[in-house]
């Protein structure tokens, strides 16, 4: 299963207009200056913006097409996505919060906490598993956020820059958690950072992308 | 006067504070008379007579049946206004807004000539289906939720518009269908601001007068509630009135500390 993408979008004075392929099992570091459309990339792929021009096709699956009128719903997408910010349910617990994905895909109540917690214990946070999600560190609201898009089973993955705002011991723990889960990935893989370093850590191959438009591979 | 003052604090001018002592006497002076008079020692009997009991129950029903009828119908209609972009949502909102400021005798009139017997639209329900609902039941329920409506509109699209969307969007991603986004993330992060509109509602609803009395009539048993009650009692029986007046003043009290504990309390 690999990503295809050609994206073309305009965000006011902003363009995108980048294209890309992922390979089946391959993790793909986007860095690059601040503004460059790391992001955009990222939610373009996850159906948050539509595109206006280019494709989008992931395992042979059309997501996104102006052109032929193709247009797959965020929510029919099987794309996990780790926002930058964790973007936790404030009101649910942890459990709650990694369980949340199962329930659309009609995963009976037991079952969805009985995995939840699973993945909670394998991100490192099985204590935290009542805890109200507004109530975690920055840390541990970001492994949380990797435990409910992984609890999916995406077929894909992307996170945005994962270890933003944590601070020292939460980011080394987290590219420990990190390189741990992305090892049994299936699927493509599409990280973005601004630290070339998460990227040698985790063993991506490295793209850097600058004012939208420029996209070269980096050694 | 040995008021504690926090220092740095100096007295007010005299231009302000008179105005401020007045302002406060105006607002606060007849509530005090109000509890000052009731008939403390008859109370209990004044408001277990049948008719008071009657307009109570009335006023109950009624005031919580247009809160019902106010969220079923609001709800999706803030929805819309905080989260819709479509031609018209300032004059929906306007339209929306409108009976808060209406006089509600104004408001009565017009149901009429929309529900009435003989109105745009009351004609047609009478012929069609034998509904009427001027000067019954269901008439005061409508007139009710005409006036407070807004009120629980208003607080719950401010609700809606807090609610952060890249919350939802994350939803969104887990395969959380829009339905789903709204029922188990929209709706519960708005909830205390739903519950102060629902509060507000029915805190206007139970207190509605002239819409009421125009569209619903004054009957005693049918249409009669506590506000129409109130005001019929001052000529004949005035300490069942003071004491009703009570009753009324007790709730909207109750609610307004509810509300400061909901906003204070997150």
């Amino acid at each position: 299963m690999s990503l295809d993408a050609a994206l073309a979008v305009q965000l006011g004075r902003f363009g995108l207009d980048v294209a890309f392929r992922v390979d089946d099992g391959e993790r793909v570091a986007l860095v690059g200056p601040n503004g460059a459309g790391k992001t955009t990339v990222l939610f373009a792929l996850a159906g948050l913006i539509p595109l206006e021009r280019g494709r989008i096709e992931l395992g042979g699956v059309l997501l996104d097409d102006p052109e032929a009128g193709v247009f797959v719903a965020p929510e029919a997408r099987d794309i996990g996505v780790v926002f930058q910010d964790g973007r936790l349910f404030p009101h649910l617990s942890a459990l709650e919060n990694v369980a949340f994905g199962l329930r659309s895909r009609g995963v009976k109540r037991a079952e969805r906490r009985s995995r939840a917690r699973d993945w909670l214990e394998r991100v490192g946070l099985g204590a935290l598993a009542d805890a109200r999600a507004s109530t975690l560190s920055g840390g541990e609201a970001r492994k949380v956020a990797l435990a409910r898009a992984l609890a999916i089973a995406p077929r894909a993955l992307l996170l945005d820059e994962p270890f933003a705002s944590l601070d020292e011991d939460a980011v080394i723990d987290m590219r420990e958690t990190l390189r741990r889960h992305l090892a049994e990935l299936r699927g493509p893989c599409l990280l973005v950072t601004h630290d070339p370093a998460d990227t040698r850590m985790l063993g991506a191959r490295t793209l850097r992308l600058v004012d939208g438009t420029d996209l070269e591979e980096m050694r | 006067m040995k008021a504690r003052r926090s220092r740095g604090a100096r007295a007010l001018p005299l231009p302000v504070l008179l105005p401020v002592l007045c302002g406060a006497a105006l607002l606060g002076v007849p509530l005090f008379a109000l509890v000052a008079r009731a008939p403390w020692g008859r109370l209990a009997t004044e408001l277990a007579s049948p008719e008071v009991l009657t307009a109570l129950q009335l006023s109950l029903y009624c005031s919580v049946s247009a809160t019902a009828l106010s969220t079923l119908l609001g709800v999706p209609l803030a929805w819309l206004l905080a989260r819709g972009e479509f031609r018209g949502r300032r004059l929906l909102r306007a339209l929306v807004m409108l009976p808060m400021i209406l006089p509600p005798v104004v408001g009565g009139v017009a149901l009429l000539l929309a529900f009435g017997r003989r109105g745009l639209v009351g004609a047609w329900l009478d012929q069609a289906f034998g509904i009427q609902l001027p000067f019954t039941l269901a008439g005061a329920v409508l007139a009710e939720t005409f006036v407070a409506m807004p009120f629980l509109v208003i607080a719950a699209e401010g609700g809606f518009r807090q609610v952060d969307r890249r919350l939802e969007q994350a939803a969104a991603t887990l395969g959380a269908s829009r339905l789903r986004v709204f029922a188990r993330i929209t709706l519960p992060l708005a909830a205390p601001a739903l519950g102060a509109g629902a509060a507000l509602c029915w805190a206007r609803a139970l207190g509605e007068f002239g819409a009421t009395i125009t569209f619903a009539g004054n009957l005693p048993g049918r249409t009669q509630t506590l506000p129409l009650a109130v005001y019929i009692a001052l000529e004949t029986r005035p300490e069942a009135a003071f004491a009703m007046s009570l009753v009324l003043l007790a709730v909207a009290l109750a609610v307004l500390v509810a509300l400061r504990e909901t906003w204070t309390g997150r």
